[in-house]
């Protein structure tokens, strides 16, 4: 356990010591904030839901960012091999990268705090739909660090990471508005592997024991995954 | 890392990835729903819950709506939306329920816009102005 917090700790520095991490936070707020305040008067309500919505698709741009230089760039760089030779274990740098991709998911999400007591000086905002939002978008951060964390163990190239972790976390998202392409028979399954579609529950205000459930899925999933690839590297 | 034989592990991946298909399958039967706003919004009444799952026939709920109203009307639609889906997820195979768009703008665009005014007039639904 020791070695995993050390490990999150070292990659969290790693983040904050360089500007990357505040470019990419305020870049990530810049753009939230626009799309979520265009709409926001259009639908004169005092919710978030429309920032919630937002979510999945500027996470799968925002993680794969984060995620993409995790393993790729110490196989890159050479470091992995002697990250493998200290006292640790697959698990422990599997884990300690991936509790540091979700605090660094956490951090991002800190500033948006500011839309919600901005909105609720506005007019009434109910703080149950925004909390249970808030742990929600953490769920799906997750899930999206984790499969960041997968693109990332596949390749020494960084941008070859960043774009397949992108494609893959776009294709969860998008994929129950293409429900169209698929047959009558296969819309239920292909629906219910939509990030996006568990998620709107979360964004109305709903926590559904379902979409818990299919978020810590694709974190198995991925961390399994990116699991079995270091394994087969060794 | 004791020697494996080189194919265990891939039917480890298999076996855990059946493990985690089963429980999201069981966690569709079995599941619970928290409605986190403060007067329950999305939550429908257990009455209405028996009613949808108890269905004989086919029950199939109609909604004609212009696109694209300003507010409030928008959020009107959008919670509609919302409601239908409640109930459509207590409901048994029976239950459907569509949305026809009949925005007088969209008919030049959308030829079916054109039907649908004409499917709801025959429903004896008559547009009404609203001013905001």
């Amino acid at each position: 356990m020791q070695q995993v917090i050390r490990i999150c700790n070292k990659e969290l520095k790693d983040y904050f010591i360089s500007p990357i991490a505040y470019i990419v936070i305020s870049i990530f707020l810049l753009v939230t904030g626009w799309f979520f305040f265009t709409t926001f008067f259009y639908y004169n309500q005092a919710d978030l839901r429309n920032f919630f919505n937002l979510l999945p698709i500027t996470f799968s741009f925002l993680i794969p960012a984060v995620t993409m230089r995790l393993f790729s760039e110490e196989l890159n760089v050479g470091s992995y091999e002697m990250l493998l030779t200290l006292p640790v274990t697959f698990k422990d740098i599997l884990l300690g990268k991936f509790l540091a991709g979700v605090l660094f998911v956490a951090a991002a999400l800190v500033p948006t705090f500011s839309y919600p007591i901005f909105i609720a000086f506005m007019g009434q905002l109910e703080w149950g739909p925004v909390a249970g939002g808030y742990l929600g978008a953490l769920l799906l951060g997750a899930s999206f660090v984790a499969v960041g964390l997968f693109a990332s163990s596949l390749t020494r190239n960084q941008i070859i990471a960043f774009i397949v972790g992108m494609a893959i976390c776009f294709t969860l998202t998008l994929i129950d508005k293409m429900l169209f392409f698929f047959p009558g028979s296969l819309l239920g399954v292909i629906g219910y592997l939509g990030a996006d579609f568990h998620f709107q529950n979360i964004a109305k205000g709903i926590i559904d024991s379902r979409d818990i459930v299919y978020f810590l899925s694709v974190v198995f999933i991925g961390l399994y995954g990116t699991h079995l690839v270091m394994q087969e590297k060794n | 890392m004791g020697k494996q034989k080189p194919y265990a592990k891939y039917i480890k991946l298999f076996i855990y990835l059946v493990i985690i298909v089963l429980i999201n399958v069981a966690g569709i039967t079995l599941f619970f729903r928290m409605d986190l706003t403060s007067n329950r919004l999305y939550s429908i009444s257990e009455a209405s819950k028996k009613v949808v799952s108890t269905l004989s026939e086919p029950l199939t709920i109609d909604v004609f709506f212009t696109k694209n109203l300003p507010a409030p009307y928008n959020n009107t639609e959008r919670y509609l939306h919302d409601l239908l889906e409640e109930y459509a997820i207590h409901a048994n195979k029976y239950f459907n329920y569509r949305f026809y768009d009949v925005s007088p703008e969209a008919e030049g665009i959308n030829p079916s816009a054109q039907e649908n005014q004409k499917l709801a007039r025959n429903y004896g639904i008559h547009p009404v102005q609203s001013k905001i």
